[in-house]
């Protein structure tokens, strides 16, 4: 049980954003930790599902709260880990970054075209093409690096329609709690 | 379909509606037309670059690189297995059958081992960690580009 102490609405809403936004940071980075020992048939592609939390998080509130969820979740994830500051942490960041810019901007201008799948799967496609873009700058220099994307990117449109279903499926089933009533 | 409604006599609504939203999920109701045509898009986007890529001529050579400098280049067709020292320890690259793969590496996550033969035109297997890169060259689209 939880007791706030509130002088007004805004702080009210400040300390419940926040609250969120932790549980969500939580959520992901637990989600990010367990399918690291997911095997896949290339251990460079993962599944993302920490990025359902991301959506989640843009879709509830805004650009910010997602980035927040992202870079919380790869930081923390990466810790438990033990891929810190290890080529994998720096490819699964760029990928985190990129694709919450790419959601973030696409949910806020085609909120109404999209649903959250099709926004997942944007964010799916900014996702990879940022991580073979950081391989290639960062650690492998040679152009044929590119050759592996569409391999990346039809593995990300599988999985970007995944999780938005699974996004789109938490909105859903949140919106419905009394706790994020007063947010929607 | 397989879900029989016993209407009042469920005691849990809740489930009853979570049911109603699996259905709903199974028919794609959730997908905007927007979101279709999106994935279509991205769809024949990625088969198409995935030809465009795929389609490499078999190699007659491969280069071998650790720490970014280069080792030595080898013909496909002589079949050896050649030690490279990384910076973790020593990769061992097999040439067999006009194909070249990773036979074992010092890495941890052995994705250069799980990479497999490569043999066209082009193709590349790296170990990150250990920083050794082996790629295919040769053979005739050995071009940056083509004009006509």
């Amino acid at each position: 049980m939880m007791l706030l102490h509130a002088e007004n609405g805004s702080d009210l809403e400040r300390v419940r954003r926040n609250t969120h936004l932790a549980l969500l940071v939580a959520l992901a980075s637990a989600v990010h930790t367990i399918e690291a020992v997911i095997p896949t048939p290339v251990p460079w592609l993962k599944f993302g599902f920490a990025n359902i939390l991301t959506i989640t998080a843009i879709s509830l509130y805004d650009f910010w709260a997602g980035l927040t969820v992202a870079f919380l979740r790869v930081m923390v994830g990466s810790l438990i880990i033990g891929t810190f500051l290890t080529p994998s942490f720096f490819i699964g960041l760029s990928g985190g970054i990129a694709s919450t810019v790419v959601m973030g901007v696409s949910h806020r201008f085609f909120k109404g075209i999209f649903s959250l799948v099709g926004i997942s799967v944007l964010g799916a496609y900014a996702s990879n093409l940022a991580q073979v873009v950081t391989v290639y700058a960062l650690f492998i220099r040679h152009s044929e690096i590119f050759m592996l994307l569409p391999v990346f990117l039809g593995f990300g449109l599988a999985t970007g329609i995944v999780n938005g279903i699974g996004g789109e499926f938490l909105v859903r089933h949140i919106k419905r709690l009394p706790a994020f009533r007063s947010v929607v | 379909m397989f879900v029989r409604n016993y209407g009042h006599a469920l005691p849990f609504k809740e489930i009853n509606s979570l049911i109603e939203e699996a259905h709903s999920a199974i028919l794609l109701s959730m997908f905007t037309i927007a979101d279709k045509v999106l994935i279509a898009f991205l769809a024949i986007l990625t088969i198409f670059s995935y030809s465009m890529a795929s389609g490499g001529r078999q190699g007659v050579e491969v280069k071998i690189e650790a720490d970014g400098k280069q080792v030595g280049t080898y013909l496909l067709k002589k079949d050896s297995v050649i030690d490279v020292k990384g910076v973790l320890g020593a990769s061992k690259i097999s040439i067999r059958d006009g194909k070249a793969s990773f036979l074992s590496s010092p890495c941890r996550n052995k994705v250069c081992v799980h990479q497999g033969e490569i043999g066209k035109n082009g193709q590349i297997a790296a170990c990150l960690p250990n920083k050794v890169v082996i790629r295919v060259l040769g053979g005739d689209g050995d071009y940056d580009a083509v004009t006509r």
